[in-house]
């Protein structure tokens, strides 16, 4: 224990801080681009046709597509594009829970509404990849990145804590930015950033924390309910009020009943373009069951809910957006984060508090540098090696991060179209590149590695609207005119990354020039530099 | 929520003139009588309770209090930017976002 209450805080909040940066950094950036998956998603299939089906036209096709699939299946799921989270319409299939209670096969397809067939365009991971891997990771089972991303939430959400209680002048401070004063510079924008955004992080950490509840503890539900997935949703149900799905196959088959009717009846109870989205419980059972969602417009993630008989088509029950009260508090906390509700301005003040966020943690691993260099360079025998894979890490994570990003992009419009694993291919692009820009620092002085991959990043994400007007005839020049704003939207903000990547690395690059012409140094006094 | 984040920023102004860092990179060496720094502490904290106030009434608890704590931290962000690099120009947005929150809350 180090003396007094504040140092103790401190030294926590610098190691929590440190050990999980990295992932955190990874996770802050890719779940931030999430808030646009569904404009990626648009973006990454630049052939597919723009939906304008109307909803019947989307439930005749997604029902058609279903029951062609034939097979037993759990549930299904119809997502038309009633609103901004769905880019196209999109079916869902889900198998029967495993025997050891392990949530059955899922499977997802876009489908194009005025033939039922798939969507026909470039396989890719999409925006949905991208978004996914801020919890799921990538290269690893759930269970494993439950527990991975868990862990470093809970360190984060100590070191947000921790952080707080050892910002002396939260308030004095408030406003305070002091900029081209080395290590001072850098403390004040990881501290101004985390105290105006700390309603943002805290609720972000906190709730992603919520998010994985059922692994982080998973006796309490399976204890009561028994365990595995099947238990877990009877729990789920029986919280929401929703007893008529807590019902078993009876095994004699049925017709799964006419949907278009079913959401013409949601419709006229709750007006046009207020279904979100369709469940179908063991269809072609006699016991199937329809649940119908409508439309998330706040918070409370939780909406009201239509639920039908699968045969007859009949409502059942009417379950309201509000229930109990630990049920809205934990839909809230999920809804917040998610940011369903969110419209345009918010959605973009969102993205704004996330790049805030990753900002915060990006200063935060510098920092821990920056304080230690003067007497790191001192040593007689050079930097401690865990110095030197700190600094190392720190190029990699914070700009080769954005260098593989762009990669990714790049991949979707290089590689073949017709390329059959393209769609893993995207992915594994992204983290080869990655890997060599954890590889560069070890074979270049650090500052001229920082140069260099802040370079290549702004050459990069540079090179994105013009590789996609080249391939795609979708450029600035028509996306604009033509107000197709995701198209238009996602270069601009390419362009404004390059523009940001481009000046840090100018600025780096003029920093450490003149030292370097006067005094061609070996790597270790030009990093010590690079800190004045 | 422009009108929200107006009203905020006119608020964390009047909040960051009462310390000597910010009001002297405006008025450099000035003291503060002690009325005016009450004045400026309560208009501050009112301006804040009436942005939070406006959002709920508009927009509901659930969506009105994060779209003021948004409102919040970009105004927030704004005006440390301003302070770092263009103390001055906070006086310009200053007057500005006054007149606009007016001018917006008479067209109400």
């Amino acid at each position: 224990m180090k003396n007094g209450f504040r140092q103790s805080m401190a030294w926590l909040h610098t190691w929590t801080g440190l050990v999980v940066g990295w992932v955190l950094f990874f996770v802050f950036v890719t779940g931030n681009l999430g808030r646009f998956d569904s404009e990626i998603d648009l973006w990454m299939q630049p052939e597919a046709p723009v939906q304008i089906a109307s909803l019947e036209q989307q439930i005749v096709a997604a029902q058609t597509r279903l029951q062609q699939r034939g097979g037993e299946w759990e549930r299904w799921g119809i997502y038309p594009t009633t609103n901004r989270d769905s880019a196209f319409l999109r079916i869902t299939w889900e198998a029967p829970a495993q025997p050891n209670g392990a949530r059955g096969k899922r499977g997802e397809e876009f489908i194009d509404p005025t033939t039922a067939a798939p969507l026909d365009a470039r396989a890719t991971g999409g925006g949905q990849l991208l978004y996914k891997m801020h919890y799921a990771l990538h290269y690893m089972p759930r269970s494993v990145s439950d527990w991975l991303i868990g862990i470093c939430s809970m360190f984060m959400l100590v070191a947000i804590i921790s952080g707080v209680i050892t910002h002396k002048k939260i308030f004095a401070d408030f406003f305070t930015f002091r900029p081209n004063k080395g290590q001072r510079s850098w403390l004040d924008l990881h501290a101004v950033l985390a105290v105006l955004t700390l309603p943002f992080f805290l609720m972000i950490t906190y709730s992603g924390l919520v998010f994985l509840v059922y692994t982080l503890f998973s006796g309490v539900v399976s204890n009561h309910y028994g365990p595995g997935y099947k238990n877990r949703q009877d729990f789920n149900n029986e919280l929401a009020g929703r007893q008529e799905l807590l019902i078993e196959r009876t095994g004699s088959a049925a017709p799964l009943t006419d949907l278009t009717r079913v959401v013409q009846q949601a419709e006229y109870q709750w007006g046009t373009n207020q279904v979100r989205s369709l469940e179908i419980l063991y269809p072609g059972d006699s016991n199937a069951r329809v649940r119908i969602a409508r439309q998330i417009e706040s918070p409370l993630r939780s909406t009201d809910e239509l639920i039908f008989d699968g045969t007859t088509g009949e409502l059942l029950s009417e379950i309201p957006a509000e229930g109990v009260a630990s049920r809205n508090f934990y839909e809230t906390l999920l809804g917040l984060h998610e940011s369903l509700f969110a419209g345009w301005w918010l959605r973009w003040l969102y993205f704004l508090s996330g790049l805030a966020g990753a900002t915060i943690i990006a200063s935060g691993l510098i920092l821990w540098v920056v304080k230690r260099r003067p007497k790191q360079t001192k040593q007689k025998n050079g930097p401690d090696f865990g110095f030197k894979l700190v600094e190392g890490l720190n190029v990699g994570t914070i700009a080769g991060l954005q260098i593989a990003i762009a990669a990714f992009f790049l991949a979707n419009r290089l590689l073949p179209v017709d390329f059959a694993a393209r769609a893993s291919w995207e992915a594994h692009i992204l983290f080869a590149i990655w890997l060599l820009a954890f590889l560069h620092p070890i074979i270049r002085p650090i500052p001229r590695a920082w140069v260099e991959q802040w370079t290549v990043a702004a050459l990069a994400f540079a090179a994105l609207p013009i590789v996609n007007a080249v391939t795609t005839g979708r450029g600035l020049n028509q996306s604009i005119p033509a107000a197709d704003w995701a198209f238009a939207g996602f270069d601009l903000t390419c362009l404004a990354a390059a523009a940001l990547f481009g000046t840090i690395a100018y600025r780096l690059q003029q920093r450490f020039k003149p030292v370097a012409a006067k005094r061609p140094a070996p790597v270790t006094t030009l990093a010590q530099e690079a800190s004045a | 929520m422009l009108i929200a984040g107006l009203v905020i920023y006119v608020g964390l102004v009047a909040l960051a003139l009462l310390k000597n860092r910010h009001l002297h990179q405006l008025w450099p060496g000035l003291a503060l009588p002690a009325w005016t720094r009450k004045t400026l502490s309560t208009a501050g904290w009112s301006l804040l309770t009436v942005a939070a106030i406006y959002l709920i009434a508009q927009r509901g608890v659930g969506n009105g209090l994060v779209e003021y704590l948004a409102a919040f931290t970009v105004a927030g962000l704004i005006l440390v930017v301003q302070f770092s690099y263009s103390p001055r120009s906070v006086l310009a947005l200053g007057i500005f976002a006054s007149g606009g929150a007016t001018a917006a809350v008479d067209d109400n």
